[in-house]
């Protein structure tokens, strides 16, 4: 049968499979007669076998009982030559299987051997659509509900290929994964481990891939994360722009207000990078969930040692993948620095890449004498008289970068040279001497010189000794809940019976009832200022977070109040003492309001102050009346379209006037022929 | 309001207690909440770390080692915790299987200033890999204090899964001394949530072997 009878058969099929059953059998019958031939021995003339596939495979779905082993027929074929066949029947018989599994009659267990197999054709178009298809059905079959039963054997299947000697293949089965990782279908531990496993692979081509999964999907991650991070900053603004402008610190002059955003700005800044992990690590999803990490960097680092046959940009890839890991997941890694180390040099390729590498694998565990030698002959290297600006520039930059990681490797005469670049006549330099300088403003500002410190630089501030543990005695920011919350309460009428509380409060008893009290002199009390100093004691007896359990208000609170008290602090450092006494004056207001309309109103509340600010709104605005009203109140003449309505004409004019509102002044001819189409198509 | 009533966390103190009481066991039952959490992807989100001093100590008999100096080992006697100097420590020599032997033995190590900075070399990343790398302690603090410090400090930690459990108190311990261990505990885990108690699912409190009560 030729093709367009074939096509006519299946259409046929297709309506009433019952009736063409016959033709079909005689169909399957001439099928397995010309199998049975190719399987001997392939031979040229496919087109018509070709045909007899894809009708078969058309119509396979509505004759499940008849044939049962027309794919198992086909895996054959194509297993035993797929080298031999010609392209375009390989092709036509893959898209029948592939059509056979996309309609359910065949288990994608039984294909993925047989694709995976085919992968190792020299033919781009097959493998494009057998890859296609394996990422497409995984991620129909997780569509829903997650299939984990089929994910398992896929996977098990994946993982057996990673490790095939076969390149080609191996490359395929780790596209497939990171595809599916990628769009979110597989983006679990298992997954990812195969992938980390996959960097052990002989071939470096499939290395590469696999660590570039690591580079690669995390960097998508954050880009789409912090998309979404600045949307929310610019509202934040906004909101406290306006704030600002409504009047909280209308008394102050401009320049404070700006000064008051800008200290705002860093401080949602420093918050960003404290939830983003320390430097925003903690992005690295795929990493995270590498099962043993030190297993996986120290195996890693061994190729890269012993690897001098890689290339050059794998060893890069390797560097950047085991700092990452390092850096990352806090390991011990002590070679890795001395092995860096070789590379440090301006003339270095790709340096930068490799500066930032180094300075991602330090974290606060390293020892500070191991990475002594890294920074001294980074320091070498780069940041001397007679180095180009730019080099000087990333040097000093890089410094910066390994000190905010782990700053007990700086000593202060280094840190005192560094810190005299700040004056060099190119800017970039200038700028990164500066950064390297108001890092150590916050951590250690007696390792600076005295007039680098700034003004109010605390002393006593030190970096944390190695390996000291950093632990809390009380919620950040609990304290000044208390204070605030003590303050009210001195100065409250109740003062007689808050002390008598108090002293419940140190003997533990009646928590539930002091609790309502306090609630109760919250509502009574107004915004005193109490002597805080009193409270202060009272706050160290009894932590108000052993009291009792601090609600969801209390954290929005203490959130408020440490940027109140970060911004006061800010505030205070640069001006003098009147400036900050107005400064913060303006920022309690500021805060108090901020706690009153975000968190302190119910939702009643909040609905009774809007519906009295529309109430005010429509004070000044008349009743609402009909438009015909409206219109006899007017005064001052009549309106073009009222004269209009009015004016004597001649009939012809009249009449053509009339027929122009009505068709809106397009004539019948032009409204038939822009019409004619919808007319045709019965629209109308 | 609170979200959690002091009657209810109460009540469950109340409940643990009496349930160790009415089938005592042959060891003293700590008591640990469980927390469960939501809205939380441990992939993508932070995972927070923190630790905080609680009033009472919630495990007395913590395990500890001194991996220190001469003097700091003394004191170690003193105190009564198990000591290693730096020569016993070589004598580990980087074996694999004897540092994780040793840290299974402790729960906590302390280890003294010229001692700590070595540690990576002489025993290699063992310790770090348990999650046990030690805790530096200076001749300025007392060593007694010190212990008590890290006996007392309970550690909250992400992880991959989005449950974690602590101990917190212990039943030999008064109702009230475990009611404001508790209390401490729970307040400190919610500060350290990113959305606080949004993101909190469930709160359990159980003893060792008792049934478990959920608080939250």
């Amino acid at each position: 049968m030729s093709r367009v009878d074939l096509l006519g058969l299946q259409g046929k099929c297709k309506r009433d499979p019952e009736g063409y059953r016959d033709d079909v059998l005689m169909q399957l019958q001439h099928f397995n007669a010309l199998h049975g031939l190719f399987m001997l021995k392939p031979g040229k003339d496919f087109k018509e076998f070709a045909d007899l596939v894809s009708f078969l495979a058309q119509v396979a779905a509505s004759y499940p009982k008849d044939m049962p082993r027309f794919h198992v027929a086909l895996v054959d074929l194509l297993e035993k030559h797929y080298a031999h066949l010609d392209p375009s029947l390989r092709r036509s018989l893959t898209s029948a299987l592939i059509l056979l599994r996309n309609r359910g009659s065949v288990q994608a267990t039984e294909l993925l051997p047989l694709f995976f197999r085919l992968f190792r054709c020299q033919d781009k178009q097959l493998r494009v659509l057998i890859f296609r298809h394996v990422v497409a059905d995984v991620k129909r079959a997780n569509k829903n509900k997650r299939d984990e039963r089929l994910n398992r054997s896929v996977q098990n299947f994946l993982a057996a290929t990673l490790k095939d000697e076969n390149e080609a293949a191996a490359k395929k089965a780790l596209a497939v994964i990171t595809e599916l990782y990628r769009r979110n279908v597989w983006s679990d531990a298992r997954t990812v481990n195969l992938v980390a496993d996959a960097c052990k692979h002989p071939a470096p081509r499939v290395m590469v891939g696999a660590l570039k999964f690591f580079l690669g999907q995390d960097e998508a991650a954050e880009a789409a994360a912090e998309a979404g991070d600045e949307d929310e900053d610019d509202e934040d603004e906004d909101a406290v722009g306006k704030k600002a402008k409504t009047g909280g610190v209308s008394r102050t002059k401009q320049k404070k207000q700006a000064k008051l955003k800008r200290q705002m700005a860093s401080i949602r800044r420093a918050n960003k990078k404290e939830d983003g992990g320390r430097n925003g690590e903690a992005r690295f999803a795929a990493m995270q969930l590498v099962n043993d990490p030190q297993a996986f960097a120290e195996t890693l680092f061994n190729r890269l040692q012993s690897g001098s046959a890689l290339k050059f940009d794998t060893k890069m890839l390797l560097i950047q993948v085991v700092s990452r890991v390092v850096g990352l997941h806090r390991l011990h890694l002590l070679h890795l620095y001395p092995f860096l180390q070789r590379y440090v040099q301006p003339n270095q390729r790709e340096v930068t890449r490799l500066l930032a590498a180094a300075a991602t694998a330090c974290h606060e565990l390293v020892p500070p004498d191991a990475l002594d030698p890294l920074l001294r002959q980074l320091v070498n290297q780069f940041v001397h008289d007679r180095a180009r600006p730019e080099v000087v520039a990333v040097g000093i930059n890089t410094v910066r970068e390994i000190c905010l990681r782990c700053p007990l490797v700086m000593n202060s005469d280094l840190l005192q040279d560094l810190a005299q670049y700040k004056r060099a006549r190119d800017k970039p330099v200038a700028t990164a001497a500066r950064a390297l300088i108001s890092l150590f403003r916050e951590l250690a500002p007696k390792m600076l010189e005295k007039k680098d410190r700034g003004r109010g630089a605390d002393l006593d501030r030190d970096v944390d000794a190695y390996g000291s543990e950093k632990v809390l005695d009380r919620i950040e920011g609990a304290e000044l809940l208390q204070r605030e919350d003590g303050g009210e309460d001195d100065s409250d009428v109740e003062e007689a019976a808050d002390s008598s509380d108090d002293d419940d409060d140190e003997e533990g008893e009646e928590v539930a009832e002091e609790e309502d009290e306090r609630e109760e002199t919250e509502e009574n009390g107004d915004d005193g200022d109490g002597d805080s100093d009193a409270s202060d004691s009272d706050a160290d007896a009894a932590a108000i977070e052993r009291t009792r359990v601090l609600t969801p208000d209390d954290f929005k609170r203490i959130k408020a109040l440490r940027t109140a008290s970060q911004l006061s602090g800010a505030m205070q450092k640069g001006g003098g003492k009147k400036a900050d006494a107005t400064a913060n004056d303006e920022l309690r207001a500021l805060m108090r309001r901020a706690d009153a309309e975000r968190f302190g109103s119910s939702t009643a509340d909040r609905r009774a102050s809007r519906v009295a600010s529309i109430m005010a709104g429509r004070e000044e605005r008349g009743e609402f009346g009909s438009s015909q009203e409206r219109k006899n109140k007017k005064t001052g003449g009549k309106s073009n379209k009222e004269k209009a309505k009015k004016k004597n004409l001649p009939l012809a004019a009249r009449v053509r006037a009339a027929h122009k509102r009505r068709t809106g002044g397009v004539a019948k001819r032009v409204k038939d022929k822009q019409q004619r189409g919808h007319f045709r198509k019965g629209k109308f | 309001m609170s979200k959690l009533p002091s009657d209810t966390l109460r009540d469950g103190v109340s409940f643990v207690l009496e349930k160790s009481k009415a089938k005592p066991r042959k060891f003293t039952e700590t008591i640990e909440l469980q927390i469960g959490l939501k809205n939380y992807d441990p992939q993508k989100d932070k995972r927070f770390n923190g630790t905080v001093s609680l009033p009472t100590i919630p495990r007395p008999k913590l395990k500890l080692c001194m991996l220190g100096d001469a003097k700091h080992c003394e004191e170690a006697v003193g105190v009564g915790i198990d000591h290693m100097d730096v020569e016993a420590l070589k004598k580990l020599n980087k074996n694999k299987k004897l540092i994780k032997k040793l840290a299974k033995k402790y729960n906590h190590f302390l280890a003294s200033e010229s001692v700590i900075k070595q540690i990576p070399r002489l025993l290699g990343p063992g310790l770090n890999k348990a999650g046990k790398f030690p805790t530096l302690c200076t001749h300025n603090e007392s060593l007694e204090a010190k212990v008590n410090g890290i006996r007392s400090q309970v550690k909250f930690q992400l992880k991959k899964v989005l449950c974690l459990a602590v101990a917190v108190a212990n039943v030999e311990q008064t109702e009230r001394e475990i009611f404001v261990n508790v209390q401490t505990s729970v307040n400190f885990l919610v500060s350290l949530l990113k959305k606080n108690w949004q993101n909190v699912k469930s709160l359990y409190i159980k003893s060792t072997m008792g049934p478990p009560f959920r608080l939250f």
